[in-house]
């Protein structure tokens, strides 16, 4: 149980860094002027940030996220509770994994 | 507008509560981290500090990557920086809300600002939430479950050595996409959501890092709010 000098200056150096750009987009926006552009692109930021965030892993993942990917939309489509969409996403993945080796 | 907005103790522990089950995906996600912290030299202190202090699983799994190549302090802080670049987006989206409180409260809850809590916040806000104490009371259990699975998997990460088998790296994802079925809007959705899937991909393939995120992100919202000019 340990502190090495040098590594706790690297992690507040990434708290600090990391603070920085978590207050520097509202520190921002708020002071560009408000614009219907601005406003749209906004609107579509955090729809556009999911779909960019999940669709590279999922589609590299191979067949088994594939289709946990759809089980989870269908839940969600159907407004099921995010408990049951999270694991029947993680039961199809599981499930998928062990009938098709190698992924 | 933002004059409305309200900071109470019942949102917190709405929000606190409304994350527990996220709390799962992200705990997986944590033990992982404190598993590898050890692999890579990490003291147990140490560990925890970072998942304290930063809380941002990505450029804490990047930061490991880094640790061992002897990189000065410098590069790992801007690492986790640009790791992190999409808070700020995050941040600015959640502008309705913390447009409302005051500059202390404001800034306050940024502190602890993650994906999840952004994600589900964001969804109470779309249905007319306007207590913004959610968003830390989601930040709160998602930093106290980050920091206790971190100590998990420095301690027991052995016993996690098959996670995959079970599907538990799918949960994080899993989160992502029930968060995001409900934002669609048939027209309006449907080409900015395929270019940000196609600057994703494309980015995934050729920039290093987390980088295809950004691109993807900014690529779709930039459609978005072009065709919504053009209309």
């Amino acid at each position: 149980m340990s502190v090495d000098s040098l590594a706790l200056l690297a992690i507040l150096g990434m708290g600090l860094a990391t603070y920085l750009v978590r207050a520097s987009g509202f520190f921002l926006v708020q002071r560009l002027p408000r614009s219907r552009f601005l406003d749209a692109f906004l609107h579509h930021l955090p729809g556009a940030m999911f779909v960019a965030l999940v669709t590279p892993p999922v589609l590299g993942g191979g067949p088994p996220t594939w289709a946990g990917a759809l089980a989870v939309i269908s839940c969600a489509a159907l407004r099921a509770p995010l408990l049951v969409s999270l694991l029947a996403g993680a039961a199809t993945v599981a499930l998928l994994r062990q009938v098709l080796a190698g992924y | 507008m933002s004059a409305d907005i309200i900071f109470t103790f019942n949102g917190f522990r709405r929000g606190f509560i409304a994350t527990v089950p996220l709390g799962m995906g992200a705990s997986t996600f944590g033990a992982l981290f404190g598993f590898l912290a050890d692999q890579q030299g990490l003291s147990a202190i140490e560990a925890l500090l970072m998942s304290g202090l930063v809380f941002a699983g990505a450029s804490q799994l990047v930061a490991l990557e880094l640790w061992s190549t002897n990189s000065s302090i410098l590069l790992i802080s801007l690492a986790a920086a640009f790791v992190n670049l999409r808070f700020m987006m995050m941040a600015a989206a959640m502008r309705p809300w913390l447009a409302g409180l005051s500059p202390a409260k404001a800034y306050g809850s940024l502190v602890l600002l993650v994906d999840m809590s952004f994600a589900l916040s964001l969804s109470d806000m779309n249905k007319g939430g306007r207590d913004a104490a959610f968003f830390l009371g989601s930040s709160v259990l998602l930093w106290l479950v980050w920091v206790a699975s971190t100590g998990f998997g420095f301690a027991f990460g052995h016993l996690l050595s098959d996670p995959e088998a079970w599907g538990l790296d799918f949960l994080v994802p899993a989160c992502f996409i029930s968060m995001t079925v409900p934002l669609y809007q048939q027209r309006r959705s449907l080409v900015p959501w395929s270019v940000a899937a196609g600057a994703s991909c494309l980015a995934w393939q050729t920039l290093p890092g987390a980088s295809y995120l950004l691109v993807g992100a900014v690529a779709g919202a930039l459609t978005g709010a072009l065709l919504d000019e053009r209309r």
